[in-house]
């Protein structure tokens, strides 16, 4: 038996209804817990094991109370997707990190395990000190990262994918008395003792860790994960307006752009993060080459180029929610203003910007603003998308929506639910914009357009969608009831299920 | 424009309110039906109305005078209904405006809040702490 500290800490925050960081909206909870490891200042085995212990004691008690129970991370989801009237376990303080040994890894393989509640900025912070770095992440950066696995966040690497496509093992915390370490039998990350080390109940199944990955909470508490990480590596990043022209879509269509004439490109790097900005005013009212912001990054193994502006946390550029609620809000009112308006909005989102390095986490920065905002993102076929975009600019320019469009290219996804699973890459077509009533006729609208075309699509878990369980049998087909099976072999109970369940996953038919 | 630059905006309507306030006591002094309260509520009704009216159209009128210096703040390229927005938003008066400034005042000061708590957690009643790294073994 693994040596036990003291157990994890849990502080009654007193809350009685929690908003998330987009405030979409208001929650009421039974408790709302902030959860500590014994020792905040200090990785150990020991604590990880304690907490470990306390999350199973907290299992314990919704059982007893028939109350559903969600691991909440950074609350940045614009669903209620780790919302529950029981109660909420705030994992953000729960930060510790460990180092793997070589001779504890599976293969020639970076790996590094760390606890649910650490962000994506603290993981940078903590790989840049040791010379390594994130393969890919999301836009910004306060996501913890097993939220950010959960949902299924994504970027626009279009070689790597997204975040649950280097998690390596995960592990979870099912009930009272047990849990599991979850591993690819086709591909063990660690070495048997490791789960061991922790308490847990070693499972290498490739079906279970692939449903696991993308699982909005409702597999257990996601105590800690492996995940798989790069060399420290620096992005040369440009941002500058392009033409979509034939040759562009091409390239796109093909996820191929050597030989493209691209900003940034003759330095020969590899192109890493491929993201479009098209504002459905600026491009006008008839289709064809559109103007479009680019925003392309290519990545240096080595030192920044020669001649490069560093990428600085303190930069300039920094995103402006607050102001996009207010736009919202005038253009609900004044429909004329919303020509003059989405301009501002397109100069909040992207500023020009050239020939700009520096390593992942300066280059992914703190969204340091908070609003009505809204944003939704829609999975298609690379081969699909220009008629997806069409779709998307004509509903924004009739129902003179505030609004944007961002395409993200990102390679596809092996986990059962992700929504980047489109091979052989996913292209991301996101409407970002006020949140307001337009915006939101705007979603609808396009979901409809998108299905009457025959357009296969998905939606990301985490973003605005109309989904229902019906639609969602419909998108993901077999998919749902591999999930689901999975998640009665991790879970043999009802009673169980019910805890790890909410009105979310009972929209969407996944809560049995 | 950012958040950060929305005080900007709310002190050129105060500009433009004080301006605008300026303009519509000027007209009010060539007119004693508007300038002196009535005590029948009827006609004390009907006076308010014009004034209201007045301040709109005074909003409008100053707008389109500062133009060039509205320009630097707002975006866009001035058509009718931004002039007539802006000017709408300047009548309601440098008082209601200097009100509006210090509540976004405020909620900057909450926005860095907001920001200190998404780094300590959803709660934000404690600073998140950067343990030392650990090993996975007994």
């Amino acid at each position: 038996m693994p040596q036990t500290d003291s157990l994890a800490r849990f502080f009654d925050t007193g809350v009685s209804r929690w908003t998330p960081w987009h405030q979409s909206f208001e929650q009421p909870v039974h408790k709302l817990y902030d959860t500590w490891n014994a020792d905040p200042d200090r990785s150990t085995l020991g604590g990880y094991v304690g907490t470990t212990k306390g999350l199973q004691a907290m299992i314990q008690r919704s059982l007893d109370e028939e109350r559903s129970l969600r691991a909440l991370g950074g609350g940045w989801s614009w669903p209620p997707i780790a919302a529950t009237a029981g109660t909420l376990l705030n994992t953000r303080p729960l930060n510790y990190r460990f180092n793997l040994r070589v001779d504890q890894i599976h293969g020639d393989r970076k790996l590094v395990f760390v606890q649910c509640g650490m962000s994506i900025a603290e993981l940078n912070v903590y790989l840049a000190a040791k010379g390594l770095a994130l393969k890919t992440s999301g836009a910004s950066n306060g996501q913890t990262i097993a939220g950010a696995l959960s949902t299924g966040t994504h970027g626009a690497a279009y070689r790597v994918g997204a975040v649950p496509d280097y998690v390596v093992a995960i592990h979870l915390v099912t009930e009272p008395g047990r849990s599991v370490w979850l591993e690819r039998d086709s591909e063990p990350a660690v070495v048997d003792s490791v789960a061991g080390h922790v308490g847990a109940e070693l499972v290498r199944n490739d079906d279970l860790f692939e449903a696991a990955l993308v699982s909005f909470g409702s597999f257990g508490i996601i105590h800690g994960l492996v995940l798989e990480v790069d060399e420290l590596y620096h992005l040369n990043a440009w941002r500058t307006k392009i033409t979509l022209d034939q040759a562009l879509w091409d390239a796109i269509e093909a996820a191929d752009f050597d030989g493209l004439d691209l900003p940034g490109s003759d330095a020969g790097f590899p192109l890493h993060h491929f993201e479009l900005l098209v504002n459905p005013y600026e491009s006008g009212q008839a289709a064809g080459d559109l103007e479009v912001f680019a925003s392309l990054m290519y990545r240096h193994e080595g030192a920044c180029p020669d001649g490069a502006k560093r990428a600085s946390q303190h930069g300039r550029f920094a995103q402006g929610d607050g102001t996009l609620e207010l736009i919202g809000k005038l253009t609900d009112v004044f429909p004329g203003l919303t020509d003059d308006l989405s301009g501002l909005a397109d100069k909040l989102k992207f500023k020009d910007s050239r020939n700009v390095c520096g390593p992942p986490g300066d280059v992914f920065r703190d969204t340091t603003t908070r609003g009505k905002s809204a944003s939704s993102a829609m999975g298609v076929p690379l081969n699909r998308l220009r008629e997806a975009l069409e779709i998307g600019r004509v509903a924004i320019l009739e129902e003179k929506a505030p609004a944007l469009i961002s395409v993200r290219l990102v390679r596809a996804s092996r986990a059962t639910l992700a929504f980047t699973h489109h091979q052989p890459v996913t292209a991301v077509f996101e409407i970002d914009g006020a949140d307001s009533a337009r915006v939101h006729h705007v979603y609808r609208r396009v979901q409809d357009a998108v299905r009457s075309a025959g357009i296969p699509y998905t939606y990301h878990w985490g973003k605005i969608h109309k989904l229902n369980a019906d639609r969602v049998r419909e998108l993901y087909g077999n998919r749902i009831q591999d999930w689901i099976d999975a998640r009665h072999e991790l879970l043999p109970t009802r009673e169980l299920r019910r805890v790890f369940a909410n009105t979310y996953t009972d929209q969407l038919g996944l809560s049995d | 424009m950012t958040f950060d630059n929305l005080p900007t905006l709310i002190t050129l309507l105060i500009a433009l309110s004080v301006a605008t306030e300026r303009v519509v006591e000027i007209v009010k002094g060539f007119f004693w039906q508007l300038n002196e309260a009535r005590e029948d509520p009827r006609l004390e009704a009907k006076r308010r109305f014009w004034l209201h009216l007045l301040a709109v159209g005074g909003g409008i009128a100053v707008t389109l005078a500062a133009w060039p210096a509205v320009r630097e703040v707002v975006p866009g390229t001035g058509d009718w209904t931004m002039v007539a927005a802006l000017g709408l938003l300047a009548s309601g008066g440098s008082g209601f405006w200097n009100t509006i400034l210090s509540y976004v005042l405020k909620i900057k000061d909450l926005r860095k809040e907001d920001l200190r708590a998404a780094q300590q957690g959803a709660s934000g009643r404690a600073p998140l702490r950067q343990p030392s790294e650990g090993t996975l073994a007994p």
